[in-house]
């Protein structure tokens, strides 16, 4: 369950950074800088609260 | 899959705002004013539904001059862009617990009641990935949907509420004033907040056909979701008696457990899809507005494609109670105190302010 949890969490990743990159490319430098935050919490949190 | 930029009409509206306001008779939400309020918890309902009337009305006037604006671009407009954003931003902050929370009880409730074999995280991840979809789609198709299923989750509730009254018992309901008028209004003081979502409703105005509309839409779910709230509180108390109602944490779901139609047993199997089709709503919403506000704070147009990474970061916060019941009804409670004046003083001092801007003068759109 834990590696489908993470697979999940970072194919989402992957997808917000793309949206990310693309926020930057449009000269949204904090927007993407909140997005790459949200993921890093996104990847670190199932550490914290699934897998203890 | 593209958003719809359309508009809402005020029977979309209206329906998104009963589903997510009734639902709130369904989960722990009664069991917050029980406890301070006791049996005169419908009381406090309807203090708390005099009490929200004037911030209502005032942020009504507010938006009905800033037509085509929403609540964080006229936040903007009236504190400006620092304070501003930093009001939206603790609204923002508000709202993720609320989610966090609320999706966390409502996981509980079909964990405990419904699905008791299934894992905690498979009925989160159903519960948001179905509601993170509805979000997706935009704000025009949850209307649509919560107008579609508006008709059957409300005659199920008063079908529901029926059965209730006449296997119900009206003497409970004495002593009418409960703990006395001390009691009552201290509750219905705390508890503002579960009318909070009509000042979150703001948010949308701009998706709203008219103006004409969302004012109409605002005003009929307000004066029903009164009456239908209030009703729902004395009828639990009739049934189960305030001293059994007080300790339930979810009353409606013990409810249609233990009333029969006819010789029909188990009618929860009846009323259960309904009322997960309005979580499911409900949820959408929630979601929708959360990216929205956060969009609009840090500037990103096409904030549909936070809504997945939304989704994960509130499943990963929801499952993290071992013991949702004790950690999550503390910890809910208190949120709705910190809200409760928020949503109170906000509407006010947006007004004030307006006001003193001069906004008020021609009426017309700024």
């Amino acid at each position: 369950m834990t590696y489908t949890i993470y697979l999940a969490v970072i194919g989402v990743v992957i997808y917000s950074c793309g949206f990310a990159l693309s926020l930057w490319k449009q000269k949204n430098k904090p927007g993407a800088f909140v997005i790459v935050v949200l993921s890093v919490i996104a990847l670190v949190l199932p550490y914290f609260t699934y897998i203890k | 899959m593209k958003q719809t930029k359309g508009k809402m009409g005020i029977r979309e509206f209206a329906a998104i705002l009963f589903l997510l306001i009734g639902t709130k008779i369904t989960d722990d939400t009664p069991t917050y004013l029980y406890s301070g309020a006791k049996n005169a918890a419908w009381i406090s309902m309807l203090l708390i539904s005099m009490a929200l009337i004037i911030p209502t009305i005032l942020l009504l006037k507010v938006l009905s001059v800033h037509k085509g604006k929403n609540l964080h671009e006229i936040n903007l407009y009236l504190f400006g862009k620092v304070i501003g954003n930093m009001v939206s931003f603790t609204l923002l902050i508000l709202g993720l617990l609320t989610i966090v929370m609320d999706s966390s009880v409502y996981v509980d409730i079909i964990g405990t009641m419904y699905f008791t074999k299934t894992p905690t995280i498979a009925i989160f991840a159903v519960l948001m990935c179905v509601s993170a979809y509805g979000a997706k789609k935009g704000v025009e198709h949850i209307g649509s949907v919560a107008w579609l299923v508006f008709f059957y989750t409300k005659v199920t509730l008063i079908v529901a509420l029926f059965f209730t009254f006449k296997e119900g018992n009206s003497k409970l309901l004495f002593p009418i004033l409960g703990p006395g008028v001390g009691g009552i209004v201290k509750t219905a003081a705390q508890k503002l907040s579960i009318f909070g979502d009509f000042f979150y409703a703001g948010l949308i105005a701009p998706f709203v056909a008219t103006f004409k509309d969302f004012r109409r839409g605002m005003f009929l779910t307000y004066l029903i979701l009164t009456v239908e709230l209030t009703v729902a509180l004395m009828l639990f108390v009739m049934l189960f008696d305030f001293t059994s109602v007080e300790i339930l944490n979810y009353p409606f779901h013990e409810t249609i457990r233990y009333i029969q139609i006819g010789f029909l047993t188990n009618v929860e199997t009846l009323f259960f899809p309904f009322w997960l089709v309005a979580t499911f709503i409900r949820f959408s919403f929630y979601i929708y507005l959360f990216v929205l506000l956060l969009g609009g704070i840090f500037k990103i147009r096409e904030f549909e494609y936070l809504i997945p990474l939304v989704t994960v970061i509130f499943i990963l916060l929801g499952i993290a109670p071992e013991t949702p019941l004790i950690t999550i009804s503390e910890n809910r409670d208190m949120t709705l105190q910190v809200l409760s004046p928020l949503l109170f003083v906000l509407p006010c001092v947006m007004w004030i302010i307006a006001k003193i801007r001069g906004d008020f003068k021609n009426e017309s759109s700024v």
